[in-house]
């Protein structure tokens, strides 16, 4: 069953508007709701003046500079109230890791300035945070990779008698780096701390193949939508920019413990590794869609679209089936575009494309 | 001999094999997506070999040989289990 989205004077908000080598989810997303035949209006949210979906044709109406972050809640409020001196939004859809937890503290405001947003609350948010997977899913049976914190660079000297080499050397947010090494460990600590803060984690590798999953989740432990797939291109960044859509019913279980245990809201990407003895391990868990996500769409599940319905209020019904053996190859493309689009963006922080 | 997983492959008549349970996908020549074929409709090994014997020129020896290899690169792959060989 495909998801039609015929509101017409809908005004959908969108982040993350970059793509490139570490590619953000903002434009598949939209991709996938001009899809499922929106006609409304589509506002890019964006924090750097060069990334790429601001320029891709037809992609976003409007362009709105958005304040970092971590300049507080404060400061983002103001720029959505300007904002909405010039336009109305209706949806907001936040598509970074960073930005999420702003947009869950802020939800009462927005919600005051009719905005809606269909994300988890706080609690389900930082049980999935990389610094306490271990803790809250171990104690589940749900299988983590053993992972030691490390506030310290001398903590290194003490990882040998706790886990196994080789490590992979986490940021709380973001980057990851295989370290074989004690020394190896410092400079990756050193690196992360300095560019993302503390905790730094260490945690053992598991040797197997890698499954994403994308699901939205209905708060109750419920799924509504998931696809899952096998990375079978995985670049040294370790991105998958390409991957197949599988049907395993022990990956679909362990999926459905992982959302159970957090009575997850909102979209979602899981990370699993399968060792070699068909065990799966929990790797990560990302509070929002993955950058593959119009694989989803492509497989019979929109399910950014069923996002927008959701939050909207809408009742949506429970996609359980998809097409296995869909793939995406992940492919750069150069935009062309005139610089005095970046120019009035540079100017003025936004960017107004026509009337809608 | 375990071979459930053998009827979840996607058989491309072309010999493109695809397992959705793993998502991983292999090449097979005609003779191999006939034993496949007949494992799933399951028959037994040894009427396998015999048919083989009929359609190609060679010996029930060269034969069980042949077949024997290709159930070993089947579960190589984890697609089929045993508990003993043939």
């Amino acid at each position: 069953m495909s998801i039609k989205l015929d509101h017409k004077d809908l005004v959908i908000a969108v982040s993350g508007l970059k793509t490139g080598d570490n590619p953000q989810p903002g434009v598949p997303i939209i991709r996938s709701i001009r899809n499922a035949g929106f006609q409304g209006k589509i506002i890019g949210l964006v924090y750097d003046n060069l990334e790429s979906g601001i320029y891709y044709p037809g992609l976003a109406d409007e362009i709105y500079q958005m304040p970092f972050p971590s300049e507080g809640r404060d400061v983002i409020l103001a720029r959505i109230d300007y904002i909405l001196a010039k336009t109305k939004i209706d949806i907001l859809i936040p598509t970074l890791d960073s930005e999420i937890i702003g947009y869950i503290r802020l939800a009462k405001e927005l919600e005051q300035r009719g905005i809606k947003t269909y994300l988890p609350n706080e609690e389900q948010l930082l049980l999935r945070d990389k610094s306490k997977l271990f803790k809250t899913f171990q104690a589940k049976g749900i299988a983590v990779p053993k992972t030691v914190f490390l506030t310290d660079a001398t903590d290194a000297f003490n990882l040998e008698s706790q886990v196994k080499f080789p490590l992979f050397i986490k940021g709380a947010l973001y980057e990851a780096y295989r370290a074989n090494t004690i020394n190896e460990v410092i400079g990756y600590f050193n690196l992360i701390k300095s560019k993302w803060g503390l905790p730094v984690l260490a945690q053992e590798m598991v040797f197997g193949d890698e499954f994403n999953i994308s699901l939205v989740g209905d708060g109750q432990g419920n799924i509504l939508g998931m696809i899952p797939q096998r990375k079978l291109i995985i670049t040294d960044k370790g991105k998958g920019f390409g991957g197949v859509v599988v049907n395993n019913k022990k990956l679909n279980e362990f999926t459905q413990n992982v959302v159970s245990t957090l009575n997850w809201r909102g979209p979602c990407e899981v990370e699993l590794i399968k060792d070699n003895d068909d065990n799966f391990f929990l790797i990560e868990i990302n509070p929002r869609f993955p950058a593959w996500i119009r694989l989803a769409e492509g497989a019979g599940q929109n399910l950014p679209a069923m996002v927008v319905k959701l939050a909207l209020g809408e009742e949506v019904e429970t996609l359980t089936k998809y097409k296995t053996g869909t793939m995406f190859i992940r492919h750069a493309e150069d935009i062309i575009a005139d610089i005095s689009e970046m120019g009035q963006l540079s100017a003025t922080g936004e960017l107004i494309r026509g009337e809608k | 001999m375990k071979k459930e997983k053998l009827a979840d492959l996607a058989i491309n008549q072309s010999g493109f094999i695809f397992d959705p349970t793993t998502g991983y996908s292999y090449n097979a020549n005609d003779t191999a997506i006939k034993i496949i074929q007949q494992l799933i409709e399951g028959q037994e090994i040894g009427a396998i070999v015999t048919e083989l014997t009929e359609e190609y020129d060679v010996t029930t020896d060269e034969a069980i040989s042949d077949v024997e290899y290709f159930v070993r690169v089947l579960e190589n792959y984890n697609l089929v289990e045993r508990s003993n060989v043939y």
